[in-house]
């Protein structure tokens, strides 16, 4: 029969036992307070660097297979010429396209450099040339008008779509139907794009365009003679991407007869890697976090065999008017619970801290989760229970007479 | 009530054998007030230890209300001393970090009563004016009197109103006035029907009880 009234009063008992020896309490738990708190800041850091791969991920699209060329060097342009690839170009996606049927869709970019000038002022946003599907294989909407169309890329339209940022930035020229002009080109703009929240970069072999600061503009409008910078290959099923971009690799290695000029991005294998890295991470944790608590849970045991042998006449007392050996083992329970908790929860509160810390200071994307707080919280009650068992369990066992006896 | 038969006591000292108690033969009935006495380490506190509860002999049987106390488990025997018994010391034996309602309050955390914790607190409160301490209620043991404190342990084991009061030396450390106000206590408790098995090295203390036995290398001389 345990009510709480009793629970209450073995609470009291506790602290007031700490409070005696204040200094002492406080110099035993810092091993807990070092152990809860690299637990805490670590899996925040986790989660902060998992949380950031996820949304950039996710802006590139968990279903898209990215094919980039690679600019050469000079006896790299030798051998590919020697070796006949042709380049990145409108054809290795109509090869992907055909031949793979898991293929949905795919998207041809050209990055072109120009100047553009809008109502004769000069403006330095990207240039992609791009085939209609860009929008929807990147989930691209815009806010005024359309994005490039079948008819567009036919008749060669004179249109271009331009982001928000630059929208704004161009003021009355930045609206539909105003004009602005690439290289002798004046192009009229038909649509803007809605703003885009763009994450700092972080891996730069994922890294995502500045939808913000960007003109999009039919193919083969400006006289460009360059390979494509990119296809994007949208698969129709998420498991079917590792598939897919085997199948790709082949493809291309084929069409460019082994000429590596060209790189193969898949995000979902990206973040398989992100979550492999994080395994082995949260392995490197628990050992830390284990040695530290460790090390802290024999500072309790240390303190409480000290408690116990102080207190042995109070044991004798507490036995003599009917204290059970589970009632004695409860009291020194509670009593080293306490301890590691109070530790605990000072190692969450600096944990916290130094997770803020690191995201003002150093820049490091640190998301605190009820599982970063309650993980360590449960470990610490747990070392208490732990290493508060054996002292506890002496002091139950003592013989009452002999702990009566004692002064 | 209590019968004690052919109780033995013996402790390994390494090799040695030292045996505390020889045969000891002993009953005492509901509502007797019995004194020990006897020269120091003729057994006296062993032995009340052992009618306590608190120790089992090495041999020999103890009758507690018609139990046989040797076959009580050690969480019975807790209980059964929550519950039926109070003890008093010499040295008062208090709880230094609890203040005097709480020390007093200590058997109930241990014994299963159904009672609630006003009814509780109304019966703490309740001794603790019989035993005249009403205006100490918030003061630590380090902060009364030897003979305050001894009111505190009697109120202690009082409280649960156990059929049974085991002193040791009581008076011990206490002037004879003190004393005599201690001795007071008891004689509300056995006057209410209350058993009490005194020691005590006075004779002017011993003539408070009914009975008298004496001790010695542990055996009993009435
Ligand atoms: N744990 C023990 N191991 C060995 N001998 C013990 C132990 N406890 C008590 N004794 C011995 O038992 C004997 C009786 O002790 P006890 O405390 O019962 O004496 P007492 O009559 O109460 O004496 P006093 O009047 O001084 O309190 C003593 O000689 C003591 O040394
Ligand atoms: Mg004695």
């Amino acid at each position: 029969m345990f009510d709480y009234f009793k629970i209450y009063i073995i609470l009291k008992t506790s602290f007031r036992s700490l409070l005696q020896h204040k200094l002492r309490s406080a110099l035993s738990i810092i091993g807990i307070i070092c152990g809860t708190m690299a637990v805490l800041t670590m899996l925040s850091i986790g989660e902060g660097a998992r949380q950031k791969i996820i949304s950039q991920i996710g802006q590139l699209g968990i279903r898209n297979i990215f094919i980039k060329s690679i600019p050469l060097t000079e006896v790299q342009k030798q051998k590919a010429s020697e070796h006949l690839s042709p380049g990145l170009n409108a054809d290795d996606a109509v090869r992907i396209i055909k031949g793979i049927p898991y293929v949905r869709t795919a998207a041809c970019v050209k990055e072109v450099k120009a100047a553009v000038f809008s109502a004769g002022a000069e403006l330095s946003p990207q240039i992609l040339q791009t085939s209609p599907e860009y929008a929807d294989v990147l989930n691209l909407s815009v806010q005024h008008g359309r994005f490039i169309s079948e008819t567009d890329m036919i008749q060669k339209n004179p249109i271009c779509i331009i982001g928000a940022g630059l929208a704004e930035n161009m003021g009355v020229e930045g609206n539909i139907g105003r004009t602005l002009r690439i290289e002798n080109r004046v192009l009229s703009i038909i649509g803007i794009l809605n703003p885009f929240y763009r994450e700092r970069e972080g891996n730069t072999s994922i890294s995502v365009r500045n939808y913000n600061e960007i003109i999009f503009i039919p193919p083969d409008i400006l006289d460009t003679e360059n390979d494509l910078t990119e296809i994007v290959v949208q698969i129709k099923e998420t498991e079917q991407v590792i598939i897919s971009g085997k199948i790709i690799k082949r493809i291309m290695e084929v069409a460019h007869h082994q000429v590596e000029d060209y790189q193969i991005i898949i995000p979902r294998e990206i973040l398989r890697q992100a979550q492999k890295t994080r395994r082995t991470f949260s392995m490197f944790l628990s050992a830390v976090a284990g040695i530290s608590l460790l090390v802290g849970g024999i500072g309790i045991m240390n303190i409480m065999l000290a408690g116990v042998s102080e207190r042995t006449k109070e044991i004798g007392i507490r036995r003599a008017v009917g204290a059970t050996k589970k009632d004695i083992i409860f009291q020194f329970l509670a009593e080293s619970v306490i301890l590691t908790s109070l530790g605990g929860s000072a190692g969450i509160l600096l944990g916290a801290a130094a997770a803020k810390c690191l995201s003002a200071v150093a820049d490091w994307d640190t998301v605190i989760t009820f599982f970063s707080v309650f993980l360590p919280l449960l470990m610490s009650v747990f070392i208490g229970v732990f290493f508060g068992l054996y002292p506890a369990w002496q002091a139950a066992c003592m013989d009452p007479v002999t702990a009566l006896r004692n002064e | 009530m209590i019968h004690l038969r052919k109780i033995r006591k013996k402790y390994q000292m390494g090799s040695r054998q030292v045996t505390v108690l020889r045969n000891i033969d002993l009953s005492v009935s509901g509502g007797d007030f019995l004194a020990i006495m006897g020269p120091s380490g003729s057994g006296k506190s062993t032995l009340l230890h052992i009618l306590g509860c608190l120790d089992r002999p090495t041999s020999g049987t103890y009758c507690l209300n018609g139990k046989n106390v040797f076959e009580a488990s050690d969480k019975q025997l807790s209980r059964f001393r929550a519950a039926h018994i109070g003890f008093v010391f010499q040295n008062f034996h208090l709880i230094p970090v609890l203040n005097v309602f709480e020390n007093i309050e200590l058997p109930f955390l241990y014994a299963h009563t159904d009672m609630q914790q006003p009814e509780m607190r109304q019966k703490v409160a309740e001794v603790i004016r019989q035993v005249g301490l009403a205006d100490r209620v918030n003061h630590r043991p380090s902060e009364l009197s030897g003979g305050e404190m001894q009111r505190v342990a009697i109120a202690r084991a009082m409280v649960m109103k156990p059929e049974i009061i085991l002193a040791d030396e009581p008076t011990g450390n206490l002037d004879s006035k003190t004393g005599r106000e201690i001795l007071a206590l008891f004689h509300t408790f056995h006057d209410a029907g209350g058993t009490i098995i005194m020691i005590t090295h006075d004779r002017e203390v011993a003539s408070h009880a009914g009975k008298c036995i004496q001790m010695k290398d542990g055996n009993i001389f009435v």
